[in-house]
């Protein structure tokens, strides 16, 4: 097995023996049931009077707004839990190189919360499925798509609170900026256009990671590679100052 | 072999560590003695690549820390017993290490029997007392079955049956010619263990000798009604009681056959050694950084 495998085995091991993780996973899908199946019955009965067919992945391109936060706070837990508890020695003193660390974290929060990503959001639309299946036109090869881009966005969003950590080290402050970049930078930027009457903000908003992964999420691929940099950027950062500063 | 060249560490405008230049060699335990703040943890943070030399270098077989690709093979080391993720057993807390250096599982359980912790394994570490933490983190440095042992304060936390494990086991690793190095408060501990010994002050080396040339030399002692005569013919006897000479150069059989020859009565004829602990604070005096003020 060479380096990167094995550091890759042990951050699963670790990953998988904690009972947090166990936590963040029901709390995603439980989130996601419940926001689905109350936004199916919202849009179901919006449709009733409209009688316009729907897109089956509605009510859970809704729940992901909650959802992206609850696994990006457990992407971001990968390095501050490690940071919160000392156990980092022991880590760096087992994979001495930095890159290979978060490179193995990358890419095991990754698998891991585009493969629960992936379920939870087969679960939320089976779950508003009962409500919307009257109005929807099931193409299978589009919902898959939108399946999968809804995991790679959960997974990208995830990898990029793992590089925010890794920056910030602390759990509350990367969450504070996590959010911030998310949600209020858009809003912001967007509000500054308005006022300003500077409508080049408002395409930069559309950029920033909320926005972009939103347009990936709605059938824009181009839009992945945008939310992609992003995580590639932080992780990339995390990368860089973990190697100049010390442990 | 630990091998540390020239090696300095300044943390902002602080001088943790200053050009400190050591070899430890296989075979031995090494002793790491100092004040709080004298410069040991950060000499092994150091060692481990866990905080980057100002200048200097710090070598584990001719080789930086980072270099080596399944370190705990290596060298193994333990610098914090507390710096386990609570939530975590202390099995998978091992069989993170042993996948991250493709150790066989069947490590693990080794390590777990042999530090006396096979029981708790299954236990959350953040149960743990400060003593399992210890025998853990030793569990973990030994893990790799490494040719050098580095540990913080091992005996910290431990009760009088695990401080006497963890000396055997030392020594018995230091027999099997590995290199074993220690960092302790307790005295007495250190010299019952070590071979040689290190001190450490303000983060400068102040003494590294064989624990022979610290504890032994420190003269004869007599005792006696009446020792004045004896002491005026031997310049090298001090008064260090009312009917108490020490008496510094001699052996007991030369002591011995003046006081025979000036007709003495003595009550005692003693080698003394001094201490590790007088040694110790001899040798640090002026370098105690957070000592009290008198």
């Amino acid at each position: 097995m060479n380096a990167l495998a094995r550091a890759a085995s042990a951050e699963w091991m670790k990953l998988r023996s904690v009972r947090s993780t166990w936590w963040f996973a029901g709390g995603a899908l439980l989130t996601m049931l419940l926001v689905a199946v109350l936004e199916a019955d919202d849009t179901a009965r919006f449709l009733l009077k409209e009688g316009r067919p729907v897109e089956p992945v509605s009510s859970v391109l809704d729940a992901m707004e909650w959802v992206q936060l609850i696994l990006g706070s457990f992407g971001m837990l990968a390095v501050t839990a490690e940071y919160a508890t000392r156990s980092i020695v022991v880590t760096l003193a087992c994979t001495p190189s930095r890159t290979r660390l978060l490179l193995a974290k990358t890419a095991v929060v990754g698998a891991a919360v585009f493969a629960a990503g992936g379920l939870i959001a087969v679960l939320g639309t089976v779950a508003g499925a009962p409500q919307l299946q009257r109005y929807w036109e099931f193409d299978t090869a589009q919902v898959t798509g939108r399946i999968l881009s809804m995991a790679a966005h959960l997974a990208l969003i995830a990898v990029l609170a793992l590089g925010l950590g890794t920056l910030i080290r602390r759990s509350a402050g990367t969450l504070s900026v996590l959010f911030v970049v998310v949600f209020v930078l858009p809003i912001a930027l967007q509000g500054i256009a308005t006022s300003l009457n500077a409508e080049f903000l408002n395409t930069v908003a559309g950029f920033m990671p909320g926005p972009a992964g939103k347009r990936f999420m709605a059938g824009e691929p181009a839009f992945g590679l945008v939310l992609t940099a992003w995580a590639a950027t932080a992780v990339a950062a995390g990368v860089w100052v973990m190697r100049k500063r010390d442990a | 072999m630990i091998t540390l060249q020239g090696l300095t560490k300044r943390y902002g405008g602080k001088t943790a560590v200053d050009d400190l230049t050591l070899e430890l060699a296989p075979g031995t335990v090494t002793g790491f003695l100092g004040p709080n703040g004298a410069g040991k943890s950060t000499t092994m943070r150091v060692i481990l690549g866990l905080d980057a030399p100002t200048s200097g270098s710090a070598l584990i077989g001719g080789r930086r820390y980072a270099d080596l690709d399944r370190p705990l093979r290596t060298i193994g080391a333990l610098l914090d017993a507390k710096a386990v993720h609570p939530a975590r057993s202390g099995r998978d807390h091992l069989r993170a290490m042993a996948l991250s250096q493709a150790i066989p599982l069947s490590r693990v359980e080794e390590v777990l029997a042999l530090t006396g912790m096979a029981a708790a394994a299954r236990r959350r570490a953040g149960t743990y007392s400060l003593g399992m933490s210890q025998r853990l983190g030793i569990a973990g440095a030994l893990l790799g079955d490494p040719q050098v042992l580095m540990l913080d304060e091992p005996v910290n936390g431990l009760d009088p049956d695990g401080v006497r494990w963890i000396r055997t086991l030392l020594r018995s690793l230091a027999a099997e010619g590995r290199t074993v190095f220690i960092s302790s408060h307790l005295m007495s501990e250190m010299e019952r263990t070590a071979d040689r010994l290190i001190v450490l002050g303000q983060g400068r080396l102040i003494a590294d000798e064989p624990m022979e040339g610290l504890v032994a030399g420190a003269g004869v002692r007599v005792r006696g009604p009446r020792l004045g005569p004896l002491a005026d013919v031997l310049p090298a006897a001090r008064w260090t009681g009312t009917d108490e000479l020490t008496v510094t150069g001699h052996t007991t059989e030369q002591i011995g056959r003046r006081a025979h020859e000036l007709g003495l009565v003595l009550y005692e004829l003693r080698p003394v050694e001094s201490s590790l602990e007088e040694s110790y604070m001899r040798l640090t005096a002026n370098s105690v950084e957070y000592g009290a003020q008198a």
